[in-house]
């Protein structure tokens, strides 16, 4: 279960959106996301869901590997769908059972945050999974070093996110490591309530701190020992240059988002549309 | 200048704290080592755990100022602010835990890392990263994430980083402990290759036996101080020495060591089984 994590993690294959800028994917994920927020009808969303697919597609990367992503928010997303359906009382009545009044607004409130969230999620991996850490952070420290004038460490903020992410899979493979250990002595982190469960996960936190300091300590010295002394003096082996390629994809994602945004205004049949309160 | 790492009576105390984060005491991990290195030569350090020869190899990086004494870097010495990153160009250090070291997410940009640091112009970093790479034979790997790496294809990566910084010596500090047989050898080799083709300096930490017979001289340290030094074979002919300061000697040694002590007269200081092959024929050949 720890393994399906694929948030930070590199997918190394060699396509146009690998080979593409880091500042334009991290550009166009956030533009991605402002406008799933903006599209609250179903052509808005089909459309939303094209352009990801074309984009997936282009990256070479596969589906399934994409949608392994999605096992870590399975709990938030049906919480938030199930919430949405129940909990909804206005509009037309669907479905009244016991306390349970399920509601034709309720349905779809339910299904259009249950497509944001996953949309979400999905374009959000799909910028780690074709940009390494490194040039994803050194796209973060280009784009905002504009705020180095007003004293905000931008180049340490952008090594701190690199390390992070580097360690992220040694610390998961760790935390298995140690619940292995911990089950082969008798430990059981399966059965019992929510609490119990947490609290037999006390055990395993311990010596992960430890060990995670310990890597942070060996890590610095390491660091330092290769010459490390923040940003001053510090070139790059690839400085980041816009190509012809960055320019038309900037392009493209504009025109991109401003059709999603623009799908809001499209006069529609109302049961295709969601109004309501959207979360 | 002829030496690369000079020691004149280094020593240094760790500070001692009680569970309430008050200092008791002080503990003295090195104490007085002379030790002067050739530049060339292939030094392997060896001791039990707690020897002081972890905490002897840091200084030579400058990550450890000597409470007493001085270590000196190609005639600089390490107490010298302005000389600290000159110092640690010239002399790198691979550490113990392969993990613990590398620090992008793919291996081309972790050998980058160095060249990075000292301001090398991008197209010198390239070079540098190729030259590094190719030394140690994971050019194929340049695009690939240090996490699905073997041990050894680790440990190697991390030589390469130094490599990558154009250092005259190079300091690993037990890089073979966490490696299985084959990762070990696969460095042994890197190692070798680099001593002897590129002529870098090699000060070599370790508690394998074989893998210090291949180094030219051997300093053994216990309790903080140089107890013994010599070349492979003078220090592993001391067998008795070797045993009392609970360090072990290569097989063969000890097998030629029981048989002298058995009254069979085999030379003391063969090292190899080669060479204990060789001194049983001539053995029986001449009885």
């Amino acid at each position: 279960m720890l393994r399906d994590i694929t948030i930070g993690q590199y997918y190394p294959v060699d396509s146009p959106v690998h080979r593409l800028d880091p500042r334009v994917k991290l550009a166009g994920t956030f533009l991605f996301i402002i406008s799933i927020f903006f599209v609250n009808n179903a052509v808005g969303f089909l459309l939303a869901l094209a352009m990801f697919a074309a984009v997936v597609k282009l990256s070479r990367i596969p589906f399934s590997y994409m949608v392994r992503g999605l096992k870590t928010i399975v709990i938030l997303l049906v919480f938030s769908v199930v919430m949405n359906l129940f909990l909804i009382k206005d509009g037309t009545v669907l479905v009244r059972f016991w306390i349970i009044t399920i509601t034709d607004r309720g349905v779809k409130n339910a299904f259009f945050l249950g497509l944001r969230l996953i949309l979400l999620v999905l374009g959000s991996s799909l910028m780690t999974l074709t940009t390494t850490p490194l040039s994803l952070t050194d796209g973060m420290e280009k784009a905002m070093r504009p705020l180095k004038k007003i004293h905000i460490p931008v180049h340490e903020i952008s090594m701190m996110m690199s390390i992070a992410l580097r360690f992220i899979p040694i610390l998961l493979e760790e935390t298995d490591k140690i619940m292995k250990a911990q089950q082969a002595r008798g430990a059981d982190f399966e059965t019992g309530n929510l609490i119990e469960r947490a609290k037999a996960m006390v055990p395993i936190l311990v010596p992960l701190f430890i060990s995670a300091f310990r890597r942070a300590d060996d890590l610095a010295t390491a660091m330092e020992s290769r010459c490390y002394r923040g940003d001053s003096g510090r070139t790059r082996m690839k400085e980041l240059k816009y190509t012809k390629q960055d320019r038309i994809a900037y392009l493209i994602l504009i025109l991109g988002a401003a059709l999603l945004i623009a799908s809001r205004f499209l006069p529609l049949a109302p049961f295709l549309t969601n109004t309501g309160g959207t979360i | 200048m002829e030496w690369m790492l000079e020691a004149e009576k280094v020593s240094y105390d760790y500070a001692v704290f009680d569970e309430n984060g008050a200092e008791t005491g002080k503990t003295r991990a090195v104490d007085r080592v002379d030790l002067k290195v050739r530049k060339g030569e292939f030094v392997a350090i060896l001791g039990h755990n707690g020897s002081g020869k972890s905490t002897l190899a840091r200084h030579v990086n400058a990550l450890f100022l000597p409470t007493e004494g001085d270590m000196f870097v190609e005639g600089m010495n390490t107490k010298d602010d302005d000389k600290l990153w000159d110092i640690r160009k010239k002399a790198g250090m691979v550490f113990q835990n392969p993990d613990n070291q590398i620090i992008a997410s793919i291996v081309e940009e972790d050998v980058a890392f160095g060249p990075e640091n000292l301001g090398f112009a991008p197209p010198k970093i390239v070079e540098n990263v190729n030259m590094g790479l190719a030394s140690v034979h994971m050019d194929e790997y340049r695009n690939a994430s240090p996490n699905k790496l073997s041990g050894g294809q680790k440990q190697r990566v991390a030589v390469a980083g130094i490599l990558a910084m154009e250092p005259d010596c190079i300091i690993l500090d037990e890089p073979t402990a966490m490696l299985d047989p084959s990762g070990r050898r696969e460095v042994m080799e890197t190692i070798n290759y680099l001593n002897r083709e590129k002529g870098i300096t090699i000060l070599y930490i370790t508690h394998h036996m074989d893998e210090a017979a291949k180094a030219d001289r051997i300093v053994v340290m216990d309790r903080g101080s140089v107890v013994l030094s010599g070349s492979p074979r003078e220090v592993f002919s001391q067998v008795d020495r070797m045993k009392e300061l609970g360090l072990d000697v290569p097989q063969a040694t000890e097998l030629a060591w029981r048989l002298r002590k058995h009254g069979i007269a085999v030379r003391a200081d063969v090292m190899t089984m080669e060479e204990m092959t060789e001194e049983l024929c001539r053995l029986k050949s001449g009885t």
